[in-house]
């Protein structure tokens, strides 16, 4: 693209006798550069939090490969060393029953994260039926679901846990992760009723049911896609919080029985070796711990930037 | 009016309700029947109830008294056998104002396509639905090329096709045409109009039209009716509404196409209807053939 900027010269007010006569009307005073339009600056939330995502990964892959790291039966106590701190044979150390610890974080994990997945997954799937019922639903049944959850809310998760785990008795890893998972798909429920709220008055959702488009078709088809971007953070952050409430039951003792090793009953052990100064028992678990809850942190916060700033549907 | 026809609207009144006390009545006491293959329009102004009858004839919208029925079934009817359910999804197909929404602006035109089938069960078969596509979008001429686009990549003309073919793949015998012309610009308005009179001759299925372009209506229809203020003012055969219309609201309707003269322009006085203030008798009367007027009194 060539500009080729032309620009009167002298007066125009004012023409003189030459100029009038003459050739010199206007003059070609050179190429007019055209810049760039400005582009914003690529904005920090924009990056994926590819620190975090590794740290995960690695987590993640270490657990999956709990046996080929860490070989044998986790819970193996040798008795001759309990509460060692780290060396060679034991690289994070063994606790007060001298379990080693590295075995136990890698099998250990295991345990946790599937906790956090499985109770996730059931209570997304809680979330995104209610919620759905409850935007397409009549006037009444929606005040009514709405009530239900808020009700729901205001009442401490933590209660409601320690209910339904009395209710189901001895803690296991399914278990749990229902009782977590029905205690944690109220504030999922409700962004996904606004969402199907403001979905089902378009027209393709009409047209859609009018073809003969049942509840499912039209919530995986058109509901799903518009919301699932908009829960994905809080799906991610019920993932760590459903790793943290186990951890926390866990710590309190009315989570996992001290044989299934999770990084929340490592952590109920944790208790008396405070006093020993064994700092490796109660620290090692921990971190691994906190390190997954700030990854998934990093994950899901940039999650929402992305939703807050990539187009919407209306 | 004799209610023995393929599509019949019986006294079919709708409310909405916005608030505990504050109602609006959209429809009152309407009543016409489309004969099979017929091409009906429906004229009035803005919130006069068009819609509201096109929703009601989906099923979209349950009418608050009144009943339709379509080839016999009842619309809304509470028991229906689940094959007449399927004929009233898979015969009754509706084309919307606004293609940009009527178009899920997430999936490909293909799923688009795809959709009345996979509910339907129908041509499983991935070569079959391919040429089942293609033909269709052929039918309204688009190519296959476009299968892949998204509607936000698509020009309105091309959107409002797409929706088009969608409701012709599952073979429609009735298409409720809710202003599809409304949202184009006026040479892909022409084009559209074409093409309803083209596919209709082809494949021989029952239209009701709505619309506010006066032209678009002569030009398609076969019979009008006008609606005002959610009533039926005037039902008759296209010809005959334009060049004798009865109801005062049709004259001030009809008399309000512009003249492309500004001298006549100009000069002629447009006669603007006032809805009588008290009226105690609402009666259908026939006055020609096949012509009916609202007398109100």
């Amino acid at each position: 693209m060539s500009h080729e900027a032309v620009q009167p010269s002298g007066n125009p007010s004012m023409p003189t006798e030459d100029q009038l006569a003459g050739e010199l009307r206007f003059q070609v005073v050179g190429r007019l550069d055209v810049h760039d339009a400005p582009r914003a600056a690529a904005k920090r939330s924009a990056r994926l939090p590819w620190v975090s995502i590794a740290v995960l990964a690695l987590i993640a892959l270490g657990c999956l490969l709990a046996n080929v790291i860490a070989p044998g039966n986790a819970n193996y106590m040798d008795l001759a060393s309990p509460a060692k701190a780290p060396c060679a044979r034991y690289p994070f150390g063994t606790d007060m029953m001298g379990r080693s610890i590295f075995a136990m974080i890698w099998h250990g994990g295991r345990v946790s994260l599937l906790i956090g997945v499985l109770a996730t997954a059931l209570s997304t799937a809680i979330a995104v039926v209610y919620g759905t019922v409850s935007g397409v639903g009549p006037v009444w049944l929606d005040t009514l679901m709405m009530r239900v959850t808020e009700i729901f809310l205001s009442v401490p998760s933590l209660l409601i846990v320690i209910f339904l785990q009395a209710i189901l008795g001895p803690a296991n890893v399914v278990s749990i992760s229902i009782v977590l998972g029905v205690t944690s798909w109220p504030t999922i429920a409700k962004v996904v009723r606004t969402e199907v709220r403001q979905l089902r008055q378009s027209e393709y959702v009409v047209a859609s049911r009018c073809m003969g488009g049942g509840f499912m078709h039209v919530l995986v088809n058109h509901f799903a896609p518009n919301f699932l971007s908009s829960i994905m953070f809080m799906v991610v952050m019920n993932v760590r919080g459903a790793i943290a409430s186990e951890s926390t039951l866990s710590f309190m003792g009315l989570g996992l029985p001290l044989e299934i090793i999770s990084w929340g009953s490592m952590l109920s052990n944790a208790d008396r070796a405070l006093l020993t100064g064994a700092w490796w028992i109660i620290l090692i678990p921990g971190l691994f711990l906190v390190a997954t809850l700030v990854c998934m942190t990093n994950i899901g916060n940039a999650l929402r930037g992305k939703v807050n700033r990539g187009e919407r549907n209306l | 009016m004799p209610y023995n026809d393929y599509v019949s609207v019986e006294h079919l009144s709708h409310r909405f309700r916005l608030t505990r006390k504050i109602a609006i009545d959209a429809v009152k006491d309407v009543s016409f029947s489309i004969d099979r293959g017929e091409i009906l329009g429906l004229v009035g102004e803005s919130g006069s109830g068009k819609s509201t009858v096109a929703r009601c004839v989906m099923g979209i919208l349950r009418p608050s008294g009144g009943r339709v029925t379509y080839d016999g079934i009842d619309v809304n009817g509470a028991r229906l056998s689940s094959e007449e359910k399927i004929r009233l999804q898979c015969e009754r197909q509706i084309i919307f104002q606004d293609s940009g929404s009527a178009l899920n602006p997430r999936m490909s035109v293909r799923r688009i396509l795809s959709e009345p089938l996979d509910i339907c069960g129908l041509a499983r078969d991935r070569g079959e639905r391919e040429a089942l596509l293609i033909q269709n979008l052929d039918f309204v001429g688009l190519d296959a090329g476009i299968l892949e686009s998204r509607p936000g990549e698509l020009s309105g003309g091309q959107r409002q096709r797409v929706s088009i073919a969608r409701a012709l793949l599952m073979k429609p015998k009735l298409i409720v045409a809710d202003e599809p012309i409304a949202s184009l610009d006026v040479s892909i308005q022409a084009q559209i109009v074409n093409l309803f009179k083209h596919l209709q001759a082809e494949h021989g299925f029952t239209f009701l039209f709505i619309a506010h372009d006066l032209a678009m209506v002569e030009f398609l229809c076969d019979r009008v009716g006008v609606m005002s203020k959610g009533r039926l003012v005037e039902l008759a055969p296209t010809r005959q509404l334009y060049d004798a219309p009865r109801h005062p609201y049709t004259r001030a309707l009809l008399s309000a196409v512009p003249i492309p003269d500004p001298r006549l322009e100009r000069s002629r006085e447009i006669p603007v209807y006032r809805a009588p203030e008290h009226v105690t008798r609402r009666e259908w009367t026939r006055v020609g053939f096949d012509h009916y007027v609202l007398m109100e009194r």
